[in-house]
């Protein structure tokens, strides 16, 4: 199946929506009350005495309650997948689909928008387009541009930005063409005593200059401009990608499984045996077939709430997941499936599963670089260690810490440090614990 | 004859129960119970607060004098029996008695045990505050009965009683919140753009990353006959990094000021190596 078929079919999934409609997906109640006795069982876990007294009493209840299937995921040792077959049962979003929807969301505006706003009396010359970590709406919005003719605005660099971006600015005010792209607002900063002067000056020939802009930002950054330079009032709201829900994420990861005719895979959970996911056949998700009966949805409710409903983090979460039994982990990805043969991927639970989390010190410095690079997206060292004011030998222990716990990676295209899909959920919720100001998704 | 002779009951004497009446492993076991159970309570609540959400810390921590008191009073009432005859009178006699010697000899130590109970209500401090009384600023560490224990900003644990609170301010700089605000004042010679100074500490202030962003900065400025003052006031984060905020908004305060070309006030008026000083 090309990429094109594939990209309409999911195009009811994305939805670019004004960020006072936007809504988290909530945890399913049973999760909730689990997510609530989690500190309790985290104590239990600690104490030696008392987890041995659980384990007892669990391997009690288990014995006659035990599964016999011969194929259940406790007969077998279960591994992580071989890289190949990890990238082809959920392969880097193309973000094509996505794409139309921003598209059809700008199209109005963009074609005669103003007008109609002029009209209204309201004069709302930019549309601004929030960008909440690895929901790809830079590269969409690039891409977009790039097909649509429109002009972008490169990000300045560092050395412009503390040197007042005057002349950034005035190379913005002279381009030609509309709208105007800006993609990464939140490269157009640095929280250093001399990095706000460039983007003061870039919101004030924004607000004046009456030019058509679309202007992508970091859903951290927005928060921060809105808090520090007080930008809500002078901005229409903001649009954002809609958060996906359980059967949004089910759909979505079940799409690259089109088209394997001659292997039918099957997700089952690892502590349950149940069907989650099954391929699709000729393209639809074979939700009539005669196991659909037995399709468990609860987990794709927990992962979306686990994931913010953030499509990149669920990804990346449901790779860490997925495994399968040993003496199945050789075999070719691609090779040795005959037609009909069906094969099982088991998915760990999301709550056993060892995600990235924060080192237990819960050190200021490991708080300050975490935030720091969530405002700004991505950092390089030496940036970072003049925004923080601290000495590089804290910045570099405290990133090669981060990196050892899974919470950071480098970003290759830009040899900037970066946060890792998987830790974001662990991320955000710490940061938000401590009082941090965290963005709105 | 008779109408003249005290009852036995009523014999003073009487009134406390012989040594070999007295159930000693019982008054023992009530002793070790309470104990026990204030102990409990001490590392359980703690425990627990640490593991709610910190807007519930305020709630959770203050339960634990309250318990201590009620245990201690639990124990007493049980154990008052078996030491006396429990009878009205008797109680009375023995209230009035221990009422006696302690205002004499315990007025100070009562008054802090009231004082401290007073204090559960009244949220003048609670455990996580900062407060000044007298000369002593620090966190709240513990609310004991008779005192609070207080760590101050030198590592030193101060025991201050209850009573203080019927004599003496208390200035709470929390307040129950986590952030407080912090104040780092700057003094420059007076020939200067006050509004580029002002919008530069607005922006030293907003670009620490020790900032909690959802509280406001306001920068102050005041003419003095020698220097103009500059006071920038800001909320940290965490409470507990005020020294560390304040020095990190002076440090890069005085970094930003000197790039501006801005003089801090020196005494000497001009200050040396500007160019006034090398006209007059």
């Amino acid at each position: 199946m090309s990429e094109s078929e594939g990209s309409e079919r999911d195009n009811d999934l994305w939805r670019y929506i004004p960020i006072g409609e936007y809504a988290k997906p909530e945890l399913p109640a049973s999760d909730l009350l689990k997510d609530q006795m989690q500190p309790v069982w985290q104590y239990i876990k600690n104490t030696r005495f008392l987890k041995n007294v659980i384990d007892w009493l669990l391997r009690q209840w288990r014995q006659p309650h035990g599964n016999s299937k011969s194929d259940s995921a406790q007969s077998k040792n279960l591994v992580q997948l071989l890289p190949e077959l990890l990238d082809r049962v959920t392969p880097k979003p193309h973000w094509k689909a996505a794409s139309k929807a921003m598209h059809q969301m700008l199209r109005d505006w963009a074609a005669d928008g103003v007008e109609n706003e002029r009209k209204e009396g309201r004069m709302r010359w930019q549309r601004i387009v929030l960008d909440p970590p690895f929901c790809g709406t830079r590269e969409i919005m690039e891409h977009l541009a790039a097909e649509q003719g429109w002009p972008i605005v490169e990000a300045p660099s560092p050395e412009d930005i503390l040197n007042g971006g005057k002349e950034w600015v005035s190379d913005v005010a002279s381009k030609e063409g509309s709208p105007l792209v800006i993609p990464c607002l939140e490269r157009c900063y640095l929280r250093h005593y001399n990095g706000l002067s460039l983007i003061q000056e870039l919101i004030d020939w924004l607000i004046t200059s009456n030019r058509h802009c679309l202007i992508g930002c970091g859903s951290w950054a927005w928060a921060y401009f809105k808090a520090a330079l007080n930008l809500g009032p002078l901005f229409p709201q903001p649009y954002i990608l809609d958060a996906l829900s359980g059967k949004d994420l089910k759909k979505w990861l079940a799409l690259p499984l089109r088209g394997a005719e001659e292997e039918r895979l099957v997700f089952r959970r690892s502590n349950n045996d149940r069907k989650i996911l099954l391929s699709m056949n000729n393209g639809e998700v074979d939700e009539n077939s005669r196991d659909s009966e037995s399709v468990d949805n609860a987990f794709f409710e927990t992962l979306a709430a686990y994931s913010l409903g953030n499509p990149g983090v669920a990804r990346a979460v449901w790779r860490k997941l997925l495994r399968v039994a040993a003496e199945e982990s050789g075999r070719d990805a691609d090779a040795g499936a005959s037609e009909g043969e069906e094969r099982t991927i088991w998915v760990s639970p999301l709550s056993e599963q060892d995600l990235p989390g924060l080192p237990p010190t819960r050190a200021r410095s490991q708080f300050f670089v975490l935030h720091t690079i969530l405002l700004h997206g991505s950092l390089p060292p030496e940036v970072l260690r003049e925004v923080l004011s601290i000495s590089t030998i804290d910045v570099l222990e405290t990133l090669h810490h981060l990196h050892h716990s899974g919470l950071l990676e480098i970003d290759m295209d830009l040899l900037e440090w970066k946060i890792a899909s998987a830790g974001y959920p662990a991320i955000r919720r710490e940061l938000d614990r401590a009082g941090y100001l965290a963005d709105q998704t | 004859m008779n109408d003249l002779n005290i009852p036995g009951d009523k014999d003073p004497v009487k009134i406390v129960r012989g040594f070999d009446d007295i159930d000693k492993s019982g008054i023992i076991l009530i002793i070790i119970g309470a104990w026990l159970l204030i102990k409990v309570a001490e590392r359980f609540f703690p425990w627990l607060a640490e593991r709610f959400p910190a807007r519930f810390r305020f709630y959770i921590l203050p339960l634990v004098p309250i318990l201590r008191f009620i245990i201690v009073i639990g124990a007493v009432v049980l154990i008052i029996p078996e030491i006396i005859h429990p009878k009205l009178e008797n109680l009375i006699a023995i209230l009035g008695a221990l009422g006696l010697a302690i205002g004499f000899a315990f007025k100070d130590y009562i008054s802090s045990l009231i004082a401290g109970f007073v204090a559960v209500y009244e949220h003048p401090y609670r455990p996580g505050d900062w407060v000044r009384i007298g000369d002593a600023y620090g966190e709240v560490k513990a609310l004991e009965a008779r005192s609070i224990r207080m760590l101050t900003l030198d590592d030193n644990l101060v025991t201050i009683p209850h009573q203080k609170i019927w004599d003496s301010a208390v200035f709470n700089a929390n307040n129950a919140r986590r952030e407080l605000m912090c104040i780092a004042d700057f003094y420059l010679y007076p020939k200067h753009d006050a509004a580029a100074v002002r919008q530069k500490l607005v922006e030293v202030a907003l670009t620490s990353p020790y900032l909690q962003l959802s509280r406001p900065v306001i920068v102050i400025v005041a003419e003095k006959p020698w220097y103009t003052q500059y006071r920038l006031k800001a909320y940290p984060v965490e409470g507990r990094d005020q020294l560390l905020f304040t020095s990190d908004l002076t440090i890069r305060g005085k970094a930003a000021l000197g790039k501006m070309g801005v003089e801090p006030a020196t005494g000497v008026f001009p200050p040396p190596g500007t160019e006034e000083e090398s006209n007059s």
